[in-house]
């Protein structure tokens, strides 16, 4: 299957996700917040995910979806329940939240997945490329979609791989594990490890910021070079004479 | 050469030249050099100028990292935009044309991010030849650093089509970047402790996907392999091969910083760990730390042992200059902060406090002069030998021979296309060098 019928696929997969519809009409619950119809529209994301882009990336794309879901979910959860605590314990309010943190987990469980099915379909770089193939010149809406794409690109294939390059090379992981190098021996405190972690967040979120946002002035000026719509015979005629591949 | 060296302008240290550089550009490019807070600066001046329409006039230029004058992300986006903006064809046939004269026909739908050095460079030179027509002058940054001999020519061709066509250029190096004579008694080379420092490296089964950074959701996309090797060998060791062979995308491979497959070792007789690398391209590896950060860098890491380590390399350095140890900042003309030359060194020495297994240094020459980076080697050479590290050096350059004890000659096949133009597939050969130095 092409990449088109695929992404029409997942876009439609999508709709209930955006629109509610028809998943919060159905009614009934297996447990309080994990309503039937979300309960049924997971599975059918899942399996379609399994389906269109095999094992691999459906193992790749559940475990992004829980990495995420898994902190925000029980992070949340036990702030609300350490303020319910606080606040003086109400039962109905417990029932209230322990819905809302289901409900969420189901959500988020269904999302993720769904999104980054979505971005991995639609083959970026291609329509970078059709963009920038028009013989008439290149629209200004054009232009700025090539200079969003061009962002997108360039923070999902070139931004996030090198940082992650480094995470490996600096063994980052295996460090906050308390293994590799001087640490294997004697594994430093948990809260060394803690604020050299989040450090490194830090670290990392300001350079993911920066190389995204580096090059921005060069694409706007090299795309707003491109010839507009309707120019490019005119420029054709007006070009110099080139003699550069006939030496 | 001797023509180019003559319109060369020398540097003596990484900072200044970069500085001749963005003035020359009009300082269209955000210092990362110097940390977060002058990069904003920068970034700032340079869009409100593009996003208001007082843009500075085309300049076509190559940087001294050549990757960064690439404005999309393939090579066939790169030469089609080069073209429609030069008020030519973007044509697909045309684009063939000039990337087949420029020898990057193979890769014109790889990703830019995972072309080799070589094919970076020659990619950047297709870029510049066809936006020249339409610029006021060319300036190129440190082409004798980036360019390996056997791709001198096309440096050469460039110029040439300047002179043909009457436009200006200017050429920034560094000082003896272009001297290609192996390191010799005039050169300061510290003499390395006698004591052999054996190691071997154990590549078996190693497939690195050539692919974007999701990687698991976009299957089907192209490979290199490595072949298997197994090659006993004595430090300093040195990796070399032209551009475009795949030194780099080797070091990445042993020391564990890509996704890939199969296994690849460095075995030491005091291995305690992976092995660590100093990426050509330091400033990324940074990650715009300072230095107080990249001293403390890692989430475990021992800031004194770093510490100890740098202090080390800097009298090093001092002792092969036969100087006192440069006091840091000493030159950063801009900022006042830490020089490219400090940063490699505090970079080395975290990675040496970690007591990796070996060290790779990838070409550890750039951004520095032919002085400084011989007196830098040899400091780190020592340090690491001192403490019983193991030390790979990757170079296209024929200075650090006389220095290495043992050598790998790298090479890469042809490029194939299998069943589509998308997956390009080629295997990188390691062999050690019989009469090494």
């Amino acid at each position: 299957m092409n990449w088109r019928l695929k992404a029409l696929g997942f876009g439609v997969l999508a709709v209930p996700a955006f629109s509610g519809f028809p998943v919060n009409c159905i009614p009934g619950a297996l447990l309080p917040g994990a309503d039937y119809g979300w309960l049924v529209y997971a599975a059918a994301v899942h399996l379609t995910i399994l389906l269109l882009l095999g094992r691999r990336a459906y193992r790749f794309a559940l475990a992004v979806a829980l990495v995420i879901s898994i902190p925000v979910v029980l992070l949340g959860a036990g702030i609300s329940y350490t303020g319910l605590l606080i606040s003086g314990w109400s039962q109905a309010r417990q029932v209230v939240y322990a819905a809302h943190y289901v409900r969420l987990a189901v959500t988020m469980l269904t999302v993720i997945p769904l999104a980054l099915s979505m971005v991995a379909v639609i083959p970026m770089h291609r329509l970078e490329h059709y963009l920038l193939q028009r013989s008439d010149g290149v629209k200004i809406a054009e232009k700025i979609a090539l200079m969003g794409l061009r962002v997108f690109n360039h923070t999902l294939h070139f931004v996030l791989p090198n940082i992650l390059e480094i995470i490996r090379e600096e063994g980052v992981l295996s460090a906050l594990r308390g293994r590799g190098g001087r640490c294997r021996d004697n594994p430093p405190p948990l809260r060394r490890r803690i604020t050299g972690t989040l450090r490194m967040l830090t670290h990392i979120g300001v350079e993911a910021i920066c190389a995204a946002i580096r090059f921005v002035p060069l694409w706007a000026e090299e795309i707003s070079r491109l010839p507009g719509y309707g120019t490019e015979k005119q420029k054709q005629d007006h070009a110099p004479p080139s003699g550069r591949d006939n030496k | 050469m001797e023509p180019l060296h003559s319109r060369s302008t020398f540097f003596d240290c990484y900072e200044e030249r970069e500085e001749a550089f963005r003035r020359q550009v009009d300082f269209r490019l955000a210092r990362r050099y110097s940390g977060p807070a002058l990069f904003w600066k920068d970034f700032s001046r340079i869009s409100r100028a593009a996003m208001t329409g007082r843009a500075p006039g085309i300049v076509a230029y190559i940087t001294s990292s050549p990757r960064d004058c690439l404005a999309f992300g393939t090579p066939r986006q790169v030469l089609t935009a080069a073209l429609m903006t030069a008020g030519e064809s973007g044509s697909d046939h045309r684009v063939q044309q000039v990337a087949s004269r420029f020898g990057v026909s193979d890769q014109l739908a790889q990703p830019i991010r995972t072309l080799s050095g070589g094919e970076t460079v020659k990619l950047a030179m297709a870029k510049t030849h066809i936006s020249l027509a339409r610029s006021s002058h060319l300036v190129v940054s440190s082409p004798f650093t980036w360019l390996s001999a056997g791709n001198r020519h096309m440096l050469d061709d460039l110029v040439e089509y300047c002179r043909q066509i009457d436009k200006p250029f200017s050429l920034l190096a560094l000082n003896g970047e272009d001297d290609m004579s192996p390191i010799g008694p005039q050169d300061p080379f510290l003499a390395l402790d006698p004591t052999t420092l054996r190691f071997s490296l154990r590549l078996t089964g190693v497939r690195i996907p050539l692919t974007l950074s999701l990687n698991p959701l976009t299957s089907g996309a192209g490979h290199a392999a490595i072949e298997d090797a197994h090659l006993e060998l004595e430090s300093p060791c040195l990796m070399t091969g032209e551009n475009g062979q795949g030194k780099s995308l080797v070091a990445r491979a042993l020391c564990g910083a890509l996704t890939m497959r199969g296994m690849a070792v460095i075995e030491a007789s005091r291995a305690s760990g992976a092995a660590r690398l100093l990426f050509q391209d330091v400033l990324t590896q940074t990650l715009l730390r300072s230095f107080h950060a990249l001293a403390g860098s890692g989430p475990v890491s021992n800031r004194g042992a770093v510490l100890g380590i740098y202090a080390g390399i800097r009298n090093g350095y001092a002792e092969a200059l036969k100087g006192t140890p440069p006091s840091a900042g000493v030159n950063d003309p801009g900022a006042g902060r830490h020089s490219l030359l400090d940063i490699k060194a505090i970079l080395v020495a975290a990675r040496l406090a970690a007591d990796p297994a070996a060290i790779v240094l990838d070409e550890p020459d750039w951004g520095l002069s032919r002085k400084s980076a011989i007196a830098f080697v040899s400091a780190v050479l020592s340090m690491a030998h001192r403490q019983g590290t193991p030390v790979i050096l990757i170079s296209h350059k024929p200075w650090w021979q006389p220095a290495a004890r043992s050598a790998i000659a790298v090479s890469r096949t042809a490029g194939v296309r299998p069943e589509a133009t998308d997956r390009p597939v080629f295997s990188i050969a390691l062999r050690c060098q019989t009469g090494a130095p």
